[in-house]
């Protein structure tokens, strides 16, 4: 999280496909970090494989000099990072206190 | 050689098209939406996810023009949807037990093929489909005609696209593109309507003078439309063809001379027919191209005739009188006001008395003495002859003395004008 401010203004000052991918990157980075900490991986397993697919598809354009695409996926990867630790958070709260209904 | 053979069919059949991997994607998706009603974002979630994400990439790399790339993501997607749908297919729960009530919900009702349409709603409950057929599997969209446009966007599906350039997308062939009547292979202007008997081609005017090119002996010069043959569709810049263009020309449709501006003057008396008040006998200007009046002269087309005889001393050639001299002074003018008088024969005639030699001598001195008087009255002697005729031409009989006055006479016959 604390790299987030820095790329913002790497990306305020600069208009350029290189700077603006890499700091989109390095965001979708640290949302991806902070969702394996909240147990994504476990608990919100739709969110974690995009996140993580998305993440290394906005590498893999920036390799092509894309960086147009490498953007969008970046910005898809960080999407779907920010979900996957939400719902994960919510899941392991839900396991904390027990649910009144169970489903086999 | 034949290596060339091998490596150009090998690169052929890697060739993946865009329409291809559109196709394809088409289908995943379906199976995705499929997928999703089954349950599989909670059964198989990783491989729905990973579905889904290909698919994606897979768009992108056709909207960025890399088809092979995309074929990779559609391959992997595809995969990854078969294996989310064989999860998915006993996804839903059989039974839910609710803790604080004693209630148990039985759910009866499957799903066999997985396509998320119950059994008791699938026309087809063996077999996947989408809802809008009633569960049962959409056909993949064929080409019955083979023209390369599939049956689905084909308004002909059995009728081959004649691909000759014209509507290609509709998947109907136009035989005659233009409708005029005259089928493409014969046409000569397939995509123009015009007439059968121009083969098809629109009869056209290029030169813009109203007379169409097929009736235009000259298609490309405009017709001047100045009266005079404007029917051929040539323009004609000098009608008569008398060297001087209409434009130029007075009398454009009667040859003339340039010096009375293209204009006739059949008197040639170098006054224009047009301007001539008797453009049949010749005149001087002054006289409006008429002959002019003399009071014992006359001009005609073959002589200049005198009134009364000029008068000779008896046996010789000396000319007396005063009406002589007035006669002869008008026989000069009429030379001088004649111009296209070039040349006459003054004639000496005498009467039968006396001697045959002598009477031919006597009428030559006189012709020659009459051609001496007029050469002293400035008239040009290259313009004349002398000639004695003696008694050889007599006009009226010579047994009476009123005829040999008539046959002692001169003459002045115009020989060349």
């Amino acid at each position: 999280m604390k790299f987030a401010p820095a790329s913002l203004a790497l990306i305020a000052l600069s208009a350029c496909g290189p700077v603006q991918s890499t700091a989109y990157l390095m965001d979708a980075e640290v949302q991806i970090e902070a969702a394996r900490t909240a147990q994504a991986e476990r608990y919100a397993p739709y969110e974690w494989t995009s996140a993580n697919l998305y993440y290394r598809k906005s590498k893999e354009e920036v390799g092509y000099s894309d960086f147009e695409q490498a953007v969008d996926f970046a910005q898809k990867a960080q999407k779907f990072a920010v979900q996957a630790r939400e719902n994960a958070m919510k899941a392991t709260r839900k396991e904390e206190q027990p649910s009144p209904a169970k489903v086999p | 050689m034949r290596a060339l053979l091998l490596s150009s069919f090998v690169l052929c059949a890697a060739c993946v098209t865009g329409q291809q991997v559109r196709a394809k994607s088409e289908v995943i998706k379906s199976d995705i939406e499929r997928a999703r009603r089954s349950g599989a974002m909670r059964c198989a979630p990783r491989e729905l996810a990973t579905a889904e994400a290909n698919l994606d990439f897979a768009q992108g790399e056709l909207a960025e023009g890399t088809a092979s790339r995309g074929d990779q993501h559609i391959r992997e997607a595809e995969i990854a949807i078969k294996k989310a749908i064989a999860l998915s297919k006993d996804c839903g729960p059989k039974q839910v037990t609710i803790k604080d009530t004693p209630v148990v919900v039985k759910i009866e009702t499957t799903d066999k093929d997985g396509d998320g349409i119950l059994d008791k709603d699938d026309k087809c409950p063996n077999l996947p489909g989408p809802p809008e057929n009633g569960g049962c599997p959409l056909e993949a969209p064929k080409d019955r005609d083979g023209d390369g446009i599939l049956d689905n966007v084909d308004r002909c599906p059995d009728t081959p696209e004649d691909k000759d350039g014209f509507q290609d997308e509709d998947g109907c062939p136009e035989p005659d593109n233009d409708n005029d009547g005259v089928m493409d292979g014969a046409d000569r202007c397939p995509n123009e309507p015009g007439p059968i008997e121009n083969i098809g081609c629109p009869i056209r005017d290029r030169d813009g003078d109203g007379i169409n090119d097929d009736k235009d002996q000259c298609p490309n010069e405009a017709e001047d439309k100045d009266g005079f043959q404007d029917d051929d569709g040539c323009p004609d810049l000098d009608n008569d063809k008398d060297g001087l263009p209409d434009m130029q020309d007075d009398c454009p449709n009667e040859a003339g001379p340039a010096e009375l501006k293209g204009c006739p003057d059949r008197d040639k008396d170098g006054i224009a027919d047009k301007a001539d008040a008797c453009p049949d006998q010749p005149g001087p200007p002054e006289e409006k191209g008429c002959p002019k009046k003399y009071s014992l002269v006359v001009v005609t087309k073959d002589k200049i005739e005198i009134k009364k005889q000029i008068k000779f001393a008896t046996g010789s050639a000396k000319i007396v009188g005063a009406e002589s001299q007035t006669i002869l002074n008008e026989v000069a003018q009429a030379m001088r006001d004649n111009v296209q008088i070039k040349r006459i024969r003054i004639e000496g005639h005498t009467d039968s008395v006396g001697d045959d030699g002598f009477n031919l001598k006597l009428s030559q001195n006189r012709a020659n003495s009459v051609m001496s008087a007029l050469i002293k009255l400035n008239v040009d002697p290259g313009r004349m002859e002398a000639v004695g005729y003696g008694e050889t031409r007599p006009i009226a009989s010579n047994a009476t003395a009123a005829g040999k006055a008539e046959n002692r006479r001169t003459e002045f016959n115009i020989v060349e004008q």
